[in-house]
C-alpha cells in the first residue's frame, strides 16, 4: 500500500509540474513535456503551497492534501486545451520510447531494476538526512506544517526548505513518515537527470558518441549511488544537480526564463546554489545581451530578482541561521592563512576529481575537452554563461571551505563529493555542447 | 629532478598524466588522428566509468536479497530496532517534561530525536548533566550509574524516569 500511495505522491508532483507551466510560464500555449522540467516545477508548487500555508497559519493534514491533489487534477478535466496538450505529449512519450534502441532500452532497464532493489531495500540512514532533511520532513508533517518554531528546530537551520517539504508531502498522502519509500525522490531525480541528458544527447539521432556521453553519466557511480547507498539518499544534492542540469540546457537553449526558475529552485533546497543564482542574476545583462529581447531580458531579471528576494525574506520571516555569514570575517582572515587554506581546498579538489570508484573517467573526460574546446567555449555567449556559473558556483565551494568554523580537512572530507555532484551533469552537458554538438541545438531566436 | 618527478607522480597520478599526455598528443598530431582522438577518449572513458560500476555493483550484489524482506523488518534492521523504541518513546514520554538521550552513536541518536518528535529530546554527554532531566532516554547500553531502575526496557534500550512527580 505505501510504494501505491508513494506513486500517487509522486504522480502528483508532476501533476503539480503541468499545471505551473501551463499557466504560469506558457499562459495556456501549447508546449512539449519535459518529464524533468515538470517535476522540477511540481517541486517549485509544493514549496510554494507549505511556504503559503506557513504564512496564512493554515495546517495541512492527510485529507487536506488528498482534497488538494484533488483540486489541482480538476483543470486537467475541465480545461479543453490542457486536456489535449496532455493526450498529445504522453502520445508522444509513448512513441518516443518505442523509438528508442532496444538494446539500450533492455540494459538500462536491468540496471534500473537493480538499482530500485538496492535502493528499496533499506531505509534511509544517514547522518545529514536525520540531522536535518528529513528530521524537518517529519516535523513539518507531525505538526501540519512550517511554523515560525519548528522551522529552525534543528540545527543547522539555515537552509531552505524543498527537500524536506517534498518528503512531508510524500508523508501525508502514506499517512506515515515512511522513509523508505520517500527514496522514490532520489531515484525519480536520477531517472530525471538521465533523462534530460538523453534529451541533449540523442535529440538527433542515436549514435556511438551520443551512447558514450550518455553512458558516462549513468555509470558515474556516485551519480547512482547517491540513490542505492542509505547514507546518501537522504541528502538534498541530487535535486541540486537536477535543478542545475535544467538550469544549465535552458541557458544553453537560450531559455533564460526557465533557467532561472531552476536556479532559483535551487537555491530553495540548499545554500550550496546560493552562488549561481547570484552569479546568474550579474552577468545576465552582460550574457544574454542580443540574444533574447529586451522585455524577455527585463521580465528575466525581474524573476531573478524576485526568487532571491523571497529566498532572503523568507529566511529573515523564519529567523533562519546563517552559519556562514554571521562570523567576524577580519577575525577569520587574520586567523586563517588565505593562500595556505584554499591550497588545501584545490589540493583536496585535485584529489576528488581522480576518485576514479567515485567519478569513473567523467572529469577526465570533461577535464580533457574543456582544454580541448576552450576556443568554442570562449566563442559562445551561452556556453560561456553556462560554464562562468560553474566556476562561480565551484568558487563558493572554494570559499565556503575557507570560512568554515569548523575543522577544514572534516568539511572537505564530509561534502565534497556531494558539492561536485550538484554541478557534474551540469558540465558534462556544457562539455557535450562544446565538442562540436552545438549548432543544432540552439533555438532562433 | 628526482624529487620534482616523484613529487610529479605523487600529485598527478596516471589520471592527470594521462591527461596532460593526450592533450599535448592532441595538439601535435595529424589532423587523421587528431580527428579521431576525441571519440576514441569518448569511448574508452565511457567502457572505463561502466566497468568501474559494474564492478562495484557486483561487490554489493548480495545484498540485493535484502530488497524481499518485508517493510517492517527492513526498518527495524536498518534502524537497529530503534524505530519501535521511537514509538514507546513518543507513548511513554511527554512534551511537557525534560527528556534527554544520552549521546551514543551519531546516526542513531539523530535517528531517535527525529524519530521521538513531538516529544524532544536533549541529547546530554555526562552523568552530571543527566541530573536535570525528568527522563533519560539511553540506546544500546544500560546505566547502572544513574542509580534507579528503567522503567521501560526494549531489545537493549532503555528509558531511566529520574525526577518523581
Amino acid at each position: 500500500m505505501s510504494i501505491l500511495l508513494s506513486a500517487i505522491a509522486i504522480f502528483s508532483i508532476f501533476q503539480l509540474g503541468v499545471l505551473a507551466q501551463f499557466y504560469l510560464i506558457k499562459r495556456g500555449k501549447y508546449f512539449e513535456f519535459s518529464l524533468p522540467a515538470l517535476f522540477a516545477l511540481g517541486l517549485g508548487a509544493i514549496t510554494t503551497l507549505f511556504y503559503l500555508a506557513g504564512l496564512l497559519e493554515f495546517y495541512f493534514s492527510q485529507a487536506s492534501v488528498a482534497i488538494t491533489i484533488s483540486i489541482f487534477s480538476l483543470p486537467f478535466f475541465l480545461d479543453a486545451r490542457l486536456k489535449n496538450i496532455t493526450k498529445k505529449n504522453i502520445k508522444n512519450y509513448i512513441n518516443g520510447f518505442k523509438k528508442s534502441p532496444k538494446l539500450f532500452l533492455l540494459l538500462f532497464s536491468i540496471f534500473l531494476a537493480i538499482l530500485i532493489m538496492f535502493a528499496f531495500s533499506k531505509t534511509v540512514w544517514g547522518y545529514d538526512a536525520y540531522e536535518r532533511w528529513l528530521a524537518k520532513a517529519r516535523t513539518f508533517w507531525v505538526d501540519g506544517g512550517i511554523t515560525k518554531e519548528n522551522a529552525k528546530i534543528y540545527g543547522p537551520s539555515d537552509d531552505h526548505n524543498l527537500w524536506p517539504f517534498t518528503a512531508s508531502w510524500i508523508y501525508y498522502i502514506n499517512g506515515s513518515s515512511n522513509e523508505i519509500w520517500v527514496r522514490l525522490v532520489p531515484l525519480i531525480a536520477f531517472l530525471l537527470i538521465v533523462f534530460e541528458f538523453k534529451k541533449h544527447t540523442t535529440n538527433k539521432s542515436w549514435n556511438i558518441k551520443s551512447y558514450s556521453w550518455l553512458s558516462i553519466l549513468i555509470f558515474t557511480p556516485f551519480l547512482w549511488q547517491t540513490v542505492a547507498q542509505e547514507n546518501y539518499s537522504g541528502n538534498a544534492d541530487i535535486l541540486v544537480s537536477l535543478f542545475f542540469l535544467l538550469s544549465t540546457g535552458a541557458i544553453i537553449k537560450r531559455e533564460f526564463l526557465l533557467a532561472v526558475v531552476f536556479l532559483g529552485l535551487a537555491s530553495f533546497t540548499k545554500n550550496d546554489a546560493f552562488p549561481a543564482l547570484l552569479g546568474y542574476l550579474l552577468l545576465l545583462p552582460i550574457a544574454a545581451r542580443n540574444l533574447v529581447g529586451k522585455s524577455e531580458l527585463k521580465l528575466v531579471f525581474t524573476v531573478a530578482l524576485s526568487f532571491l528576494l523571497a529566498n532572503l525574506s523568507l529566511k529573515y520571516y523564519y529567523n533562519l541561521d546563517s552559519r556562514y555569514l554571521n562570523q567576524d570575517f577580519s577575525q577569520i582572515i587574520s586567523q586563517k592563512p588565505f593562500l595556505k587554506y584554499n591550497k588545501y581546498s584545490l589540493h583536496a579538489f585535485r584529489e576528488q576529481f581522480r576518485q576514479t570508484y567515485i567519478w569513473g573517467l567523467g572529469w577526465w573526460v570533461i577535464f580533457i575537452f574543456l582544454v580541448k574546446r576552450a576556443t568554442i567555449i570562449f566563442k559562445n555567449k551561452s556556453l560561456l554563461f553556462a560554464i562562468a556559473l560553474i566556476g562561480i558556483q565551484f568558487m563558493g565551494y572554494i570559499t565556503i571551505y575557507y570560512i568554515s568554523k569548523e575543522d577544514q580537512a572534516h568539511q572537505i572530507t564530509t561534502s565534497i563529493s556531494r558539492v561536485l555532484l550538484q554541478i557534474y551533469p551540469a558540465t558534462l552537458l556544457i562539455i557535450y555542447y562544446a565538442n562540436g554538438n552545438y549548432k543544432n541545438e540552439t533555438r532562433t531566436s | 629532478m628526482s624529487q620534482l618527478i616523484s613529487k610529479l607522480l605523487i600529485l598527478g597520478g596516471w589520471f592527470y598524466i594521462s591527461l596532460a599526455l593526450l592533450i599535448i598528443f592532441g595538439l601535435f598530431s595529424s589532423k587523421k588522428i587528431s580527428d579521431k582522438l576525441p571519440i576514441l577518449i569518448l569511448l574508452f572513458g565511457a567502457a572505463f566509468t561502466f566497468l568501474t560500476s559494474i564492478s562495484a555493483l557486483y561487490e554489493n550484489f548480495s545484498q540485493i536479497k535484502l530488497f524481499f524482506r518485508t517493510d517492517k523488518e527492513k526498518i527495524e534492521t536498518s534502524t537497529f530496532n530503534q524505530f519501535s523504541f521511537a514509538k514507546i518513546i513518543r507513548e511513554t514520554l511527554t512534551p511537557q517534561h525534560y527528556n534527554c538521550v544520552f549521546w551514543s552513536w551519531d546516526v542513531p541518536t539523530k535517528y531517535i530525536i527525529q524519530e521521538s518528535y513531538p516529544i524532544r529530546l536533549e541529547t546530554i554527554w555526562t552523568f552530571e548533566s543527566a541530573t536535570k532531566c525528568d527522563f533519560v532516554v539511553s540506546q544500546f547500553v544500560s546505566r547502572p550509574e544513574l542509580n534507579t531502575q528503567p522503567i521501560i526496557v526494549f531489545e537493549n534500550n532503555y528509558i531511566y524516569k529520574l525526577k518523581e512527580e
